[in-house]
């Protein structure tokens, strides 16, 4: 970079280059781990599969790009087969989100607002504990409590409950269940961040003029944790689409998710391009979902940091 | 909400032998109040006193432990808060910051029937605070006097039978503050609903009630029109809390009943006569306070005429004096500030105007005026007051 240190700069622009140097080994790492794969991804999704595996050589890339072809796997991916397990997916995230929010509100609103404040600490840490083992082990430890001589049918059939043990292992319910469980803190801690900032005497101010539990809740309370709510649910939403580990682990062959899918391409079908065009679906999808929240976290984000 | 009506006649606020506790602690404890439909009522105290959390009690946004509290004459002890016809301005307002000025003083209105003409009511309550064309503001883009005139429409626009305002002006600076005392008074004049206010600033209460208590440990110590709570404190704690900081001990030498004149023997030898306190007889070898403004006090020199303007000779016919010595002078702008010491004893002060200050030579204040001069720390000075300004104060 070619710098004339002499010759006296204004203040603004100077500060302006000392936060691009700031930001620089984020760039690097994000340009080197995040944008140059993406790209290699996008170059990859447009070739063709090799027979054991890798693409073809591509001689002519003018003409190639003129033909269409490179399209054919996204064509592909448009098959009814893979817009099922795409719908599913989707499905399946949108409904551990929400499961995810209706159960972490209240728990989050607990520790935030109702909790002794020298418990708020303890019961903040039991929501991050399973941090503490690997995921993988945790997912494991599920399939001993689904499956059919597993925890939960012993306990159900020694309550009489149940005459015979339940199908859960393999089922969409476990797949359901793992992701919930995997996702909980993810909601919980944004929940907690909003509702703590939330002045108590907002909502004496919403009773006092006559507002009463329910209105307070929906005039006072969501709209102030809303951006608790959109971070939470973000944090949420994307990875559960893009799950693979727990589908694969607690679901059956009928629970297949997007995840699934890509693993399979690469792994089992030696199919790199055609996974390469499902993953960069996956990720625009992602990346559209980030800018709109961006889009509302910076039209809202004025009135959030006065709160 | 036909019982919220109340009967007619009936006193705006009733509170009867209201008690509170926050775990061990005694926030209020066994209070009786009315007061007035139409009044503005003051609760004055230290900080910790409970005049806030008696405040919160009326609001309805804590629960007493025992007694009752009739608004309008409806009983409504244990109705919840958004059930009562009684807001308040909380003391750092408490504006909702998602919602624009018109939608933070709509706020209310949804909850009281009939809903129509909303838009009229909230365009109403912001011109009645001076806020017209701000409606679309939110919060956080007004100034601090603007937020506090939110918060006094959101609460007013509902039209609530009592208003309740939790140190409303404590957040203003200075200036800001006079001005809208003096608004908020016009404005609890013109709607004739009754206001109680929370103050810890006995000036504000002085210049805005009419009528005040003075609290003290979650217990009124005293009730009365501003001009009796600080004419005649009834306590030595409320003469203290008033500003009046000139105490001396005595002993009644000639006993009387409430309203009739009783003699005293200061604890310095000094004999007067003053009007007896309210509440029994006193009678012989009582020991008592005795309290004198320091406004009301004079001090002269003990050779020569008057020192501080106030005229006569030395001592002026009926006048107290008490020999005292001059510790400190401290000018103050209006008035001039003495501070004077009776031997060993405790410090007096004596405030006067500081006009003479401001004479020019040749004028007959010229005199005084020389001869104040002389007046230095270490001089000896008699402290002269009429005994008709002396209080009797019942030991505590």
């Amino acid at each position: 970079m070619p710098e004339r240190a002499a010759a006296p700069k204004p203040a603004g622009r100077k500060r302006g280059r000392t936060a691009y140097a700031l930001a620089l080994p984020a760039w690097l790492v994000l340009g080197i781990f995040f944008l140059l794969p993406l790209l290699l991804m996008l170059a990859v999704s447009g070739g063709e599969r090799e027979l054991y595996g890798g693409v073809k050589p591509v001689a002519d890339l003018g003409a190639y790009l003129r033909s269409g072809a490179w399209a054919a796997n996204y064509a592909r991916s448009c098959a009814a087969i893979y817009a099922r397990i795409g719908w599913r997916s989707l499905w399946m995230a949108l409904a551990t989100t929400a499961i995810c929010l209706v159960i972490s509100f209240p728990a989050a609103y607990y520790i935030a607002l109702l909790s002794p404040r020298r418990r708020k600490n303890l019961l903040l840490g039991l929501a991050v504990i399973p941090f503490w083992s690997s995921f993988l082990i945790r997912t494991y430890a599920w399939m001993f409590i689904l499956r059919s001589e597993g925890l939960l049918n012993h306990l159900l059939l020694g309550l009489g409950l149940i005459q015979r043990p339940l199908q859960l292992l393999y089922t969409e319910l476990a797949v359901a269940i793992g992701l919930v469980y995997g996702e909980l803190p993810f909601m919980i801690l944004p929940l907690y961040a909003a509702l703590e900032k939330l002045d108590r005497s907002l909502l004496e101010a919403a009773a006092d003029l006559g507002a009463g539990g329910a209105a307070r809740f929906l005039r006072v309370t969501v709209p102030l944790a809303a951006p608790g709510i959109a971070a939470g649910v973000v944090m949420v939403f994307v990875p559960s689409l893009g799950q693979f580990v727990v589908s694969d682990l607690l679901g059956g062959a009928r629970s297949m998710l997007f995840g699934n899918l890509i693993q399979n391409q690469f792994a089992a079908a030696r199919n790199q391009p055609f996974g390469a065009a499902l993953a960069f679906e996956l990720t625009a999808a992602v990346l559209l979902l980030l800018f709109a929240y961006a889009l509302y976290a910076g039209r809202h984000g004025g009135e959030e940091a006065l709160l | 909400m036909a019982s919220l009506a109340g009967a007619p006649g009936a006193p705006g606020v009733e509170v009867r032998d209201l008690s509170k506790r926050f775990g061990g602690v005694a926030a209020v404890t066994s209070v009786s109040l009315a007061i007035g439909r139409g009044e503005l009522f003051a609760l004055l105290g230290p900080s910790g006193c409970g005049k806030t959390t008696l405040l919160r009690l009326i609001g309805g946004l804590e629960r007493p432990d025992s007694g009752t509290i009739r608004i309008a004459g409806a009983d409504l002890t244990a109705t919840p808060p958004h059930r009562r016809p009684v807001h308040m301005v909380f003391q750092h307002y408490a504006l909702f910051p998602h919602l624009t000025v018109a939608e933070n003083v709509a706020f209310g209105l949804r909850y009281r029937r009939p809903r129509r003409a909303e838009a009229a009511r909230v365009a109403e309550a912001l011109a009645l605070v001076r806020l017209a064309g701000l409606d679309g503001r939110y919060p956080h883009q007004l100034s601090g006097g603007q937020r506090q005139r939110v918060a006094l429409a959101r609460a007013l626009a509902p039209q609530p039978e009592v208003l309740l305002l939790d140190e409303p002006l404590g957040a203003l600076d200075q200036q800001l503050r006079r001005a809208m005392q003096v608004e908020l008074k016009g404005l609890q004049r013109t709607l004739g609903i009754t206001f109680v206010l929370v103050t810890h600033d006995q000036d504000e209460a002085l210049a805005l009630s009419d009528r005040l208590a003075v609290m003290r440990d979650g217990r009124l110590e005293q009730m009365g029109s501003p001009g009796e709570v600080f004419e005649r404190p009834a306590t030595p704690f409320v003469a203290e809390f008033m500003g009046a900081a000139n105490f001396w001990q005595a002993e009644v030498v000639r006993g009387g009943d409430s309203g009739e004149r009783v003699a005293l023997r200061l604890a310095c030898g000094v004999e007067l006569e003053a009007p007896a306190p309210a509440g029994g007889t006193m009678r012989v070898g009582q020991a008592v306070q005795v309290v004198v403004r320091p406004e009301k006090l004079a001090l002269r020199d003990p050779g020569h005429g008057g020192l501080t303007g106030r005229g006569g000779s030395v001592p002026a016919s009926g006048e107290v004096a008490v020999a005292v010595t001059v510790e400190e002078r401290v000018y103050q702008g209006a008035s001039t500030l003495w501070i004077v010491r009776a031997g060993a004893g405790p410090r007096y002060l004596v405030s006067e105007p500081s006009t003479q200050q401001e004479s020019a030579a040749g004028r007959p204040a010229a005199a005084a005026e020389a001869r104040r001069t002389a007046l230095v720390p270490g001089s000896p000075a008699l402290l002269c007051w009429d005994p008709r300004h002396t209080v009797v104060v019942r030991d505590a």
